[in-house]
C-alpha cells in the first residue's frame, strides 16, 4: 500500500512537473496567461515564505508580487531543464528578502534588540521547556538565526522544518538530490547551533 | 569519519522525532556515542519544529491575498510594461526575451521595493524616445536651432528696448550702423531721417504711455539724429529734396506737438525739442534755397583772385572762366542769421600772392573761413558781390558741386564756404595777374548763406587753372624709414653698407710690396749657391762687424771676399715638430728663398740670419751682411711669411742684431714664413734694398706660434758696392 501510494505520488508529481514545465515553456515564449497559471500555482508558497520572514501580511504581499513581477522580467534567462520553477521563484524571493532587510536594516537591529528586551525583561532565563517566554524568546531568536543562514541553508530549513517536506521532496523542490539535501540540512543545523549559542538561546545546554 | 556517521546518524534521529518514534531523551540514550554531536542540532530541529508550529498558527491569522485580485494587478504592471515598449518597439507586446533584453536582472538583486520598481521599468523603457538627439546631426541642428532662437529672443529684446534700457544704446547702434551700409548718399540721408523718425516715434510711444522718465535720453537721440540728418542734406541731390522736404515737414509736426504739449516734460526736454524744431526749419530752408531758380551772371563779371579766394567750379569748367558775381540777398537762418559783406568782390590790386586754387578732394570744407575765403558758393543761383570786378589770376577752375548750404556760425561775418587751401606752389604768372581785393566784410552787411557762384565761360577771363601742385614740402620717400636724410630716395641701402669698400678691409697690399718671386719653385740642390745657409757660418772669413757703439761717421768695410760656392745648402736642423715645406730649399740662383714652416704652434727662436753681403742702401762700400742672427722671437702667427719680410737681415753695425726680419723691403728673397717679427734687432741697418736674400724661413720660438721667418739676406753687395 506504502508502495502504491508512493508510486501514486510520483506520477502525480511527474505529471504535475510535466504540467510545470509547460506553462513555463508557455510562459519563457511570452504568454502571460501561462504565466498567470504559474502565479496562482505558487502564489501561496511565495507569499508563505515571504511571510514567515517579513511578518507582514501588506509587506509579505507586495514583495511576492514583486517576486512574479521580477520572475516575467527575467524568464527570457529561466531554463525550465535545469532549476525548477519554484526553486527559481524561491531565489527570486530570497535575493528580494535580502535587499528588503538590506534596506531595513536599522529597523530589523532594532526589532531584535526589542526582543530581546522583551526577553530580558522577563528575569533571568530559566531553563523550562514549559515556559511560553522562554519559547517565544527561543523561536525568535531561531527565525532571526534563519536569516543569516546561506541562501540554500535557509531554503532547505525552511522547507525541511517550516513547511515540513521531507527529503525527497525537498530534494524535487531544489532540484538536489536527497543526499546534497541531508548535508545541506546537517551543515545548516550547526550553523543554527552556533548562531544560537552567540545568542545565548541554549545557555543551559 | 565521524562527521558522516554524526550526519548519518542525526537524519535517522530526525526521522524518528518526526515520525515521533523517538524523543529527544529516549535519542540521548540511543545515540548517546554522538550525543555530544548530534545532540545539540537536535535541540535546534525540535526548537524549529516549534517554530513551525507557531508560525503555522500566526499564518492561520493572516488573510490570504486574493489570488486573482493580485493577478490583475500583476498583469496590468506587465501590459503597462509591455504597451509602452509596443509603442516604442511598434512590435508585438513585451516578450521575456525583450524583458530580458532590457538587461534587468532575476530576482532584484539590484531592485527592492514595489510599485517604484514598475515606475523605473517603463521609464528605462521610454529613454530610446530621445534617442534622436544622439544622432550628430540631429545635435548639431539642435545647437544650430537654440543658437536662432536665442539670437531671435536677444534681437528683439534689443529692438524692443525703451529708452534707458539697458539694450537702448545696443538698439541705437544697431540702427545706426544701418545708415552705413547704404549705397548713396540719398539713401544714407533718408536714412538718417528714418532713424530721426523712429526716435521721434519712440518719443511719442513715451509721452502716451506716460513714461516721461524715460523721454528724455530718446529726445537727445532724436535731437543728435535730426541734426546729422540736416547736416547732410547738402550731400542729396535734388531728386530726392521732395521726399526728404515731406519729412522734415512731417517730423516739424510731430516736434511742434511735441513741444505744445502739457505733459510736465523732464527738464531740458523742451530746450532739445527745440533745437530739433531749429534744425528742422534749418533742413528746410537748405532744401528751398537748393531749389531755388538759378540766377545768370552778368557776362562781364570776372572773378578776382586774392589771397584764400575760394572758387569752386565744375570740373568740366574751362581753364578759364568768367564769372559774374551777383549780390546776394540775404538769408538768415532764425537766430543765426548772419551777414553777408556787400563788397566782396575781387578788386583788382589785391594781394600779388593771390591764389585762386580749385579744391582738392583732400580739401575739407571748412564753415569758418571768415577772413581768407571769398563767398562764393556753387550753388547755381550766383551770387557774386561785385560784378565789376576782374580777375586777371588764374585761379583754379571753378568746380561746382552739389547744391551746398553751408551753416553759418553765429559768430561769422562771412560766408562759409569750404576753404581751400592756397597752393603752395602756385604761382600765378604775373603778366596775366590781377591781384584781387581784399574783400571786406562789413558788419552791416548781409551774408547770404549760401552764396553761389555760377561759373560762367568768357573769352576774356585770363583765370587760368594751376597745375596739380607739386607738394613742395614733399618728403623724400624713403621705403626705409630708418634711414637718415642723407640716404637716397628709394631706399637704397647706404654704399658702406650693402657694398663693403675694398680698402675698409685691412688687407695686405698685395701689389704694393709683396713682389712675388720670379721662381717660385726652388730647386733643392744648385750649382752654385749664394745663399749662406742657416744655422751654419759661412766658411768665408769676415770681418768683424763694428760694435754698436761705435761713433764713426764712416765705417770703411773691408773688401768682402766673394762668397765661396757652396756647394749643396746643408740640411737646416728642425725643431721637433716643424715640418719643412718643400720650398724651403734655398735658391740656387741667388734669389732669395724663403723657407716656409708651416707649422705655427711651434714658437722659439733661433738662430737666423746668416746674412752675408748685404748692403744697405747707404753707398756704404763694406756693406758687408753681419751676421744677422735675428733670433727671430716672434711669432709667427700664419707661418705663411712671404720674403719682403724675411729678408735683408744682418746689415748693420752689429751682426747680432736681433734682425728685424721684417724689413728687409726689397729683398727678392722668397722667405716663406713669417720673418715679419723676428726680433728687435738693434741699429740692424742693413736693409739691402738690392739684395736678393735668401730667405730661410725660421721658425721663431715665439709664444707658442711658430712659423717665423727670418730671412737671410744674401746680398750682393757687390753691385751695390760698385755703384757707390
Amino acid at each position: 500500500m506504502a508502495g502504491d501510494e508512493n508510486q501514486l505520488e510520483n506520477t502525480t508529481a511527474d505529471s504535475a512537473n510535466s504540467e510545470v514545465r509547460k506553462l513555463v515553456e508557455a510562459a519563457v515564449s511570452g504568454n502571460v496567461e501561462a504565466f498567470g497559471e504559474l502565479y496562482r500555482r505558487y502564489y501561496s508558497l511565495i507569499y508563505r515564505y515571504v511571510f514567515f520572514r517579513l511578518r507582514s501580511a501588506p509587506d509579505a504581499e507586495d514583495l511576492a508580487g514583486q517576486v512574479f513581477l521580477n520572475a516575467w522580467r527575467s524568464i527570457g534567462r529561466f531554463r525550465p531543464g535545469q532549476v525548477p520553477f519554484n526553486a527559481w521563484l524561491y531565489t527570486i524571493a530570497h535575493n528580494l528578502l535580502v535587499n528588503h532587510y538590506r534596506n531595513h536594516s536599522r529597523r530589523a537591529e532594532t526589532s531584535i534588540d526589542d526582543n530581546m528586551g522583551e526577553a530580558a525583561d522577563a528575569g533571568p532565563m530559566v531553563v523550562n521547556p514549559e515556559s511560553e517566554m522562554e519559547k517565544k524568546w527561543r523561536n525568535e531568536a531561531l527565525r532571526e538565526a534563519i536569516l543569516n543562514l546561506k541562501e540554500e541553508q535557509q531554503q532547505v530549513i525552511y522547507l525541511r522544518f517550516i513547511e515540513r517536506r521531507d527529503h525527497s521532496e525537498v530534494a524535487r523542490l531544489l532540484g538536489k538530490n536527497e543526499g546534497a539535501i541531508r548535508t545541506i540540512q546537517f551543515r545548516a543545523l550547526q550553523a543554527l547551533r552556533r548562531l544560537v549559542d552567540e545568542e545565548v538561546l541554549y545557555g543551559e545546554a | 569519519m565521524a562527521k558522516p556517521d554524526s550526519e548519518l546518524l542525526l537524519n535517522e534521529a530526525l526521522e524518528k522525532l518526526e515520525r515521533g518514534e523517538e524523543t529527544l531523551e529516549s535519542c540521548a540514550i540511543r545515540y548517546a556515542q554522538v550525543w555530544d554531536e548530534i545532540g545539540p542540532l537536535l535541540q535546534v530541529a525540535v526548537g524549529l519544529q516549534t517554530v513551525s508550529n507557531e508560525f503555522d498558527q500566526e499564518f492561520l491569522a493572516v488573510p490570504i491575498p486574493d489570488l486573482e485580485a493580485g493577478w490583475a494587478t500583476l498583469s496590468a504592471q506587465i501590459k503597462a510594461g509591455s504597451s509602452s515598449d509596443a509603442a516604442d518597439s511598434g512590435t508585438e507586446p513585451l516578450t521575456p526575451e525583450k524583458a530580458t533584453s532590457q538587461n534587468l536582472t532575476d530576482g532584484g538583486a539590484a531592485d527592492s521595493g514595489t510599485l517604484p520598481e514598475v515606475l523605473r521599468f517603463r521609464a528605462a523603457r521610454r529613454a530610446p524616445r530621445i534617442g534622436w538627439l544622439r544622432q550628430p546631426l540631429s545635435r548639431v541642428a539642435a545647437v544650430i536651432l537654440a543658437f536662432i532662437l536665442f539670437f531671435g529672443a536677444f534681437t528683439g529684446a534689443i529692438y524692443a528696448s525703451e529708452p534707458g534700457d539697458t539694450l537702448y544704446n545696443t538698439k541705437l547702434w544697431l540702427e545706426h550702423f544701418d545708415q552705413n551700409l547704404a549705397t548713396s548718399e540719398e539713401k544714407r540721408v533718408i536714412a538718417q531721417l528714418a532713424y530721426a523718425q523712429r526716435r521721434l516715434d519712440e518719443i511719442e510711444a513715451l509721452q502716451r504711455s506716460g513714461k516721461l522718465y524715460k523721454i528724455l535720453p530718446a529726445i537727445e537721440a532724436y535731437t543728435a539724429a535730426i541734426k546729422e540728418s540736416v547736416n547732410a542734406l547738402g550731400k542729396v541731390n535734388k531728386t530726392a529734396f521732395a521726399t526728404l522736404k515731406t519729412t522734415l515737414e512731417q517730423q516739424q509736426t510731430q516736434v511742434k506737438s511735441l513741444t505744445q504739449t502739457k505733459l510736465p516734460l523732464p527738464a531740458g526736454a523742451i530746450t532739445k525739442l527745440d533745437e530739433a524744431m531749429n534744425k528742422l526749419e534749418e533742413g528746410q530752408k537748405q532744401l528751398q534755397l537748393s531749389t531755388a531758380p538759378i540766377t545768370s551772371p552778368t557776362p562781364n563779371a570776372t572773378v578776382t583772385a586774392r589771397p584764400g579766394l575760394i572758387v569752386t567750379t565744375d570740373a568740366a569748367t574751362s581753364t578759364t572762366a568768367s564769372a559774374t558775381p551777383t549780390p546776394v540777398p540775404p538769408t538768415s537762418f532764425g537766430s543765426n542769421a548772419t551777414t553777408i559783406p556787400n563788397n566782396t568782390s575781387a578788386v583788382p590790386g589785391g594781394s600779388p600772392n593771390a591764389t585762386a586754387s580749385a579744391p582738392t578732394p583732400n580739401s575739407p570744407p571748412t564753415t569758418e573761413a571768415a577772413t581768407a575765403t571769398v563767398p562764393v558758393n556753387t550753388a547755381p543761383s550766383a551770387k557774386q558781390p561785385t560784378p565789376d570786378a576782374v580777375s586777371t589770376a588764374t585761379p583754379a577752375p571753378v568746380q561746382s558741386t552739389a547744391p551746398i548750404s553751408r551753416t553759418t556760425p553765429p559768430v561769422a561775418t562771412s560766408t562759409p564756404i569750404p576753404t581751400i587751401q592756397p597752393r603752395p606752389t602756385f604761382t600765378p604768372p604775373p603778366s596775366t595777374q590781377t591781384p584781387a581785393p581784399e574783400p571786406t566784410a562789413n558788419p552791416g552787411d548781409k551774408i547770404g548763406t549760401p552764396t553761389t557762384v555760377t561759373p560762367v565761360t568768357s573769352p576774356t577771363a585770363t583765370i587760368t587753372q594751376p597745375v596739380e601742385p607739386t607738394m613742395t614740402p614733399t618728403v623724400p620717400v624713403n621705403k626705409t624709414p630708418t634711414a637718415s636724410p642723407t640716404t637716397p630716395a628709394g631706399g637704397t641701402e647706404p654704399t658702406a653698407i650693402a657694398t663693403p669698400a675694398p680698402t675698409a678691409i685691412a688687407t695686405p697690399a698685395p701689389t704694393a710690396t709683396h713682389t712675388p718671386a720670379p721662381t717660385p719653385t726652388h730647386t733643392p740642390v744648385v750649382p752654385t749657391p749664394t745663399p749662406v745657409p742657416n744655422k751654419t757660418p759661412t766658411p768665408t772669413p769676415r770681418p768683424t762687424n763694428p760694435s754698436p757703439t761705435a761713433t764713426s761717421p764712416i765705417i770703411v768695410l773691408p773688401t768682402l771676399p766673394p762668397l765661396p760656392t757652396i756647394a749643396a745648402l746643408p740640411p737646416i736642423n728642425l725643431p721637433p715638430g716643424i715640418t719643412p715645406s718643400p720650398n724651403s730649399t734655398p735658391s740656387p740662383s741667388g734669389n732669395g728663398s724663403g723657407s716656409f714652416l708651416t707649422n705655427p704652434s711651434v714658437g722659439g727662436g733661433s738662430t737666423n740670419g746668416g746674412g752675408t753681403k748685404n748692403c744697405n742702401g747707404n753707398g756704404n762700400p763694406n756693406c758687408n751682411g753681419g751676421n744677422g742672427n735675428g733670433n727671430g722671437n716672434g711669432s709667427g702667427n700664419n707661418g705663411n711669411g712671404n720674403g719682403s719680410n724675411g729678408n735683408g737681415n744682418g746689415s748693420g753695425n752689429n751682426g747680432n742684431g736681433n734682425g728685424n726680419g721684417g724689413n728687409g723691403n726689397n729683398g727678392n728673397g722668397n722667405g716663406n714664413g713669417n720673418g715679419g717679427n723676428g726680433g728687435n734687432g738693434n741699429n740692424g741697418n742693413g736693409n739691402g734694398n738690392a739684395g736678393n736674400g735668401n730667405g730661410n724661413g725660421n721658425n721663431g720660438n715665439g709664444g707658442g706660434n711658430g712659423g717665423n721667418g727670418n730671412g737671410n739676406g744674401n746680398g750682393k753687395g757687390g753691385s751695390k758696392k760698385s755703384s757707390i
